[in-house]
């Protein structure tokens, strides 16, 4: 087992702190990408991780194994940085063996680890070649077999696939997700782009300012975040906010905001008393639709707004529209229906789907004590 | 092609001096006295002893020298390189012998190593407390061809030590700082660093080093002539059958053969440290 556990890391460059008391239990064999803006403190926890960047204070376990005062050398990680970091001097096939050579291990078990890296990552026919003479998406599986080789109970991956366009970006995507099922490996995994972590990750760290926002699976993040800033970082386009008040409507609880009277739902009753006087109002673009003729449940709220502007970036119509009150609305329809601007129309969202937070702390109030 | 035309003044003018310069010098060395053209300062310096001594001098000033500064020149930059505070400090320290004239450190390893008293002898005489007596009488460090060399050699190594330290600790800093992390993380200690990343990765600025102080060696004057003088090398030899003997046609021959054997080892270096760059790209498992 191969459990890696971060209890109350802290980490400063001189006086100025970058991660403040972070706790983090990853599972064996689990797929998990640290998410954040850039400057949040992801390379550098990583770094500590493999042992390259000195932790200040806080204990590192692998495998139940502490980690402290542990080499970089020493440790059961294997790390691809986003760089990638290849050896300018030595052929892929040298890069590759590098490791194994360190650790003495005989020819013959060399040449089975090249046999088995090889084609798990498409390298065949490069093996002679110097990293100049091979492409991005290729130094980016070399750097991935180099690592994979070492056989590690851990790998660190620091957005090894920054560099690649969209269309490489989404194979090596799979092609990750493809190795992960095959070696079974614990996995963690870099990124500030939140549409990658959705799609490979089982569980993602949001990180925020060093600061752990949230630790969960994708769809917990998208349908339950637990605050303002995951909110509006999970998801694209970014989330519609309001500024609202908590109260009752005919004895249901709703929150009051610019944009009209919105129904929230049951659980958020108990706060609805207790509630600071002021509350943020999250709601995704992709959670408000056009009104035909669904038929509403009593859970839904429907406002109307005046579209002022339509983007059609692909199969679905992004609008953007004011409510009565000048309060901007973002949300998709589909592009068969004929939205027009400066034509009105009603919109609806349903309670579920409506984020509130503590408007000075930025955390869901579903998550506080009442 | 068009690209070369901003160089031309400077080639004219590096080609004009340096023809110049060869012309006169070939002009003089087939030149005895009145007689022109002649062979006769040729034969002259074929029949000389004291040219094939200062031919084997020089011969060993340059084979021991040659990678001696290299390695001073790598030991220094390497603890530049690793140190981890005073970094700047250090590398100061290291280029201060270059901050003097090579006259000035000879004259001082002149005095130093006087055969008469001088510091050195009272040192290994144990004068001083805080090394043990060696020897009983005074070493005569000028008066025998094997010290004489040695304290010149030392002399021009330590002095020109900071050149081959500078560029190799360029060459250190050009190495990217996550390929040191990469190599940690596949489990590199220190020794497997140093000589499967950093060395190999340094090479090219080693290999200038052995090309610019080849080059110096082979010409070295100034510390042979203050603390060899009896013992000359290439370079000396020609100032004394120039000056000293009144034989400008042999000096000249000299200074030919000089520059013939300059060239010379600049072509092996080349040729000798390519083979090694090729062997270092190519080596590993049966590649
Ligand atoms: N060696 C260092 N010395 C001082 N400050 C540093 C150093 N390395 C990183 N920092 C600071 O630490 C913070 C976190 O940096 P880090 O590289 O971990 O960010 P990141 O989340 O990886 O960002 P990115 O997505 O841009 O790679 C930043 O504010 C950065 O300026
Ligand atoms: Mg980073």
């Amino acid at each position: 087992m191969a459990d890696l556990v971060l209890k109350n890391i802290q980490k400063s460059y001189g006086n100025h702190p970058v991660i403040h008391g972070l706790d983090l239990h990853i599972k064996s064999g689990e797929f998990v990408t640290l998410l954040g803006p850039s400057g949040c403190g992801k390379t550098t926890l990583l770094r500590m991780i493999a042992g390259l960047e000195k932790i200040d204070s806080g204990e590192l376990w692998i495998g139940g194994k502490p980690m402290q005062g542990l080499p970089a050398q020493k440790r059961p990680i294997g790390m691809v940085f986003q760089s990638y970091a290849l050896f300018p001097h030595m052929n892929v096939k040298n890069n590759i063996t590098f490791g194994l050579k360190i650790q003495k291990m005989e020819e013959h078990a060399i040449f089975s680890k090249l046999d088995w890296v090889i084609p798990l990552l498409g390298l065949e026919g490069l093996e002679n070649r110097l990293p100049k003479e091979i492409s991005g998406g290729q130094r980016q599986r070399v750097a991935l077999a180099r690592a994979l080789v070492l056989d590690p109970e851990v790998l660190l991956l620091d957005e090894p696939l920054s560099n690649l366009d969209a269309a490489l970006r989404e194979l090596a995507m799979d092609e990750l997700k493809r190795i992960h099922q095959e070696v079974g490996k614990t996995i963690i995994y870099v990124s500030h782009n939140q549409a990658e972590a959705m799609t490979m990750s089982q569980r993602i760290a949001v990180l925020n300012k060093g600061h752990l926002e949230q630790y969960a699976e994708p769809m917990r993040l998208y349908d339950e975040p637990a605050s303002r800033f995951t909110a509006e970082f999970i998801g694209s386009p970014i989330a519609n906010s309001y500024v609202g008040k908590l109260g009752t409507h005919d004895g249901l609880p709703v929150v009051q905001t610019a944009v009209g009277i919105i129904r929230i739902s049951d659980r958020c009753m108990g706060h609805v008393s207790s509630a600071p006087k002021e509350i943020r109002v999250c709601i995704r673009p992709q959670d408000i639709h056009q009104l035909k003729n669904q038929v509403l449940t009593p859970y839904c709220s429907v406002f109307r707004v005046l579209p002022s502007l339509i983007e059609t970036p692909g199969d679905r119509c992004l609008v953007i529209g004011k409510t009565n009150s000048g309060e901007a609305v973002r949300f998709f329809v589909d592009r068969v229906h004929t939205v027009v601007v400066g034509e009105p129309l009603d919109v609806f969202v349903s309670a579920e789907h409506v984020h509130l937070f503590n408007s000075e702390n930025g955390k869901n109030i579903l998550g506080e004590q009442i | 092609m068009s690209d070369i035309w901003p160089l031309i003044p400077a080639a004219i003018y590096l080609l004009f001096f340096f023809m110049l310069v060869m012309i006169a010098l070939v002009t003089l060395s087939v030149t005895e006295g009145d007689l022109f053209p002649t062979f006769e300062p040729l034969q002259a310096i074929l029949k000389n002893t004291e040219f094939y001594d200062a031919l084997i001098n020089t011969l060993i000033f340059v084979i021991i020298g040659t990678p001696l500064e290299l390695i001073a020149g790598l030991f220094a930059a390497l603890l530049v390189y690793n140190s981890f505070w005073g970094k700047t400090f250090i590398r100061s320290v290291f280029v201060i012998p270059f901050a003097f004239p090579g006259l000035v450190i000879a004259t001082l390893l002149f005095i130093l190593f006087d055969s008469q008293g001088g510091f050195a002898n009272h040192l290994l005489q144990g004068q001083y407390s805080f090394f043990p007596k060696v020897i009983d009488h005074d070493v005569a460090w000028r008066g025998n061809k094997f010290l004489a060399l040695s304290v010149s050699m030392l002399g021009k190594v330590w002095r020109d030590m900071p050149i081959s330290m500078l560029i190799i600790l360029s060459g250190l800093n050009s190495i990217e700082p996550e390929l040191i992390d990469a190599a940690k993380t596949m489990g590199a200690g220190f020794r497997a660093r140093l000589t499967k990343i950093i060395l190999p990765l340094v090479f090219p600025a080693m290999t200038t080093v052995l090309l610019l102080r080849s080059v110096e060696m082979w010409k070295e004057f100034i510390f042979p002539y203050i603390l060899a003088g009896n013992y000359p090398l290439l370079g000396t030899l020609i100032e004394k059958l120039y000056g000293f003997g009144s034989e400008p046609g042999e000096a000249a021959v000299v200074a030919l053969i000089l520059v013939g054997l300059t060239v010379l080892t600049l072509i092996l270096i080349v040729e000798i440290t390519g083979r090694i760059k090729r062997e270092l790209v190519n080596s590993g498992v049966n590649s």
